[in-house]
């Protein structure tokens, strides 16, 4: 199974390209299944399909869902309290377990409901050839991305430190002293049991998201922000060890005959194409001209696929 | 013979006497490691950067002793430097 990321600022046409890359590799033979993890997702308007179930099959290998961030929010905190109140028993029966639902407002909490989406439906798909995500725009997608990797380097100091906690206990009780019932070392204890279980969670996503059969692919507008944005989020996912294998430059203006009202326009937007040349050297840049119309549908996506043609080619190459 | 056993005894107290501070020592570090792990764990609940809020959430019920450990030294934070210097044996 091999996983592409759309990442972008909100408007530069994440969730077309992501729909239309999925219809090519499907038109090449290959099972597809598109996520959308944006929690304004509109994957299912940009295919024109009516219908509002969370997974759908748009044709025969080519599926699409949109994940319900609110409901994923909510099931990540379902599991969470539960197993909080089942720790906490006794609160229940004062009837005071309700305030534990408190959490839903905690910070941080969406990135790892989408996280845990993210994970649940790389792992319950794994019969797909290409699972393509749609990402919420940067910002939150970078904190997403990030999210396992930052979680990791803590639970990596926390063992260690839980250990020393081990080892101490251990020599203690070595040389005679009461340590009571707490646990000495690792196997017994709870603690790091339970960081254990945390650590593999996170180094299941870390070693998915740097594997070779995981490419980014970065969507942005031949603007200044959409640009800066592109060029902090290579930085950052290659920072990480995530590889960034093309861009898909969008609403690019080509005029027979240039309108003077956009001529500034149209020099920035020359500014910006030679800045994506430069700034993305060695990986593949397709350039989408401005649709008359927004494509919308199978065959407008179809026709959009066109454009990108050669991003499809070099995914399937490498 | 009374040499020996002289001797013995001197050792043997020696040892006795080292094997008490080493654990005075390995007792006193070991709470200090509990407290900065409980820190560390309930400080995103308390306001302190951190691990996320999920992981506290996640630790918090195992560590119901050490957390309750940590408050009471929290109570007695004014004296924790006499304390420190006690078990060190400085005065």
């Amino acid at each position: 199974m091999r996983i592409i990321i759309t990442v972008g600022k909100g408007g530069v046409g994440k969730t077309t390209t992501a729909a239309s890359l999925g219809l090519a590799l499907r038109d090449r033979g290959y099972s597809v299944l598109v996520v959308s993890l944006d929690p304004a997702h509109n994957l299912g308007d940009v295919l024109n399909f009516k219908s509002r179930s969370s997974r759908m099959k748009i044709l025969d290998n080519y599926e699409i869902i949109e994940v319900d961030v609110d409901e994923a929010v909510k099931k990540y905190l379902d599991e969470v309290s539960l197993m909080i109140k089942s720790t906490f028993k006794h609160l229940s029966v004062l009837n005071i377990d309700k305030y534990i639902d408190i959490l839903s407002n905690a910070p941080g909490v969406e990135e790892h409901a989408l996280m845990s989406e993210f994970k649940r439906i790389i792992q319950e798909n794994d019969n797909k050839e290409f699972i393509i995500f749609d990402m919420p725009p940067t910002g939150l997608s970078l904190r997403i991305i990030s999210l396992p990797f930052i979680h990791r380097s803590w639970l990596v100091e926390l063992k260690k430190l839980r250990k020393a906690i081990l080892d101490r206990r251990r020599m203690l009780k070595n040389i005679g002293e009461d340590v009571g019932e707490i646990p000495v070392d690792e196997s017994s204890d709870p603690v790091m049991r339970e960081l254990d279980n945390m650590l593999k969670e996170c180094d299941f996503l870390v070693k998915k998201l740097t594997s070779r059969d995981t490419v980014c692919i970065l969507v942005l507008a031949p603007e200044t922000l959409p640009l800066l944005e592109a060029e902090r989020a290579l930085r950052k996912l290659t920072s990480l060890g995530i590889s960034v294998k093309g861009c898909v430059v969008n609403k690019v203006l080509r005029l027979r005959e240039p309108i003077p009202e956009l001529k500034s326009k149209i020099e920035e937007q020359e500014r910006c194409l030679s800045e994506i040349r430069r700034t993305f050297k060695g990986m593949t840049i397709v350039e989408v001209p401005f649709l008359e119309q927004e494509p919308r549908g199978v065959d407008a996506l179809r026709r959009y696929a066109n454009y990108i043609d050669s991003l499809v080619e070099s995914i399937l190459r490498s | 013979m009374r040499l020996r056993d002289i001797v013995k005894k001197m050792f043997s107290g020696i040892s006795e006497t080292f094997k008490e501070r080493s654990a005075e020592l390995i007792k006193l570090e070991l709470r200090e490691l509990e407290n900065a792990f409980t820190l560390l764990v309930i400080s995103p609940l308390i306001g302190l950067p951190g691990p996320s809020t999920i992981t506290s959430l996640r630790l918090l019920p195992y560590i119901e002793r050490e957390l309750s450990q940590s408050l009471n030294v929290s109570r007695r934070l004014d004296d924790m430097l006499a304390e420190m210097l006690g078990y060190l044996d400085i005065t």
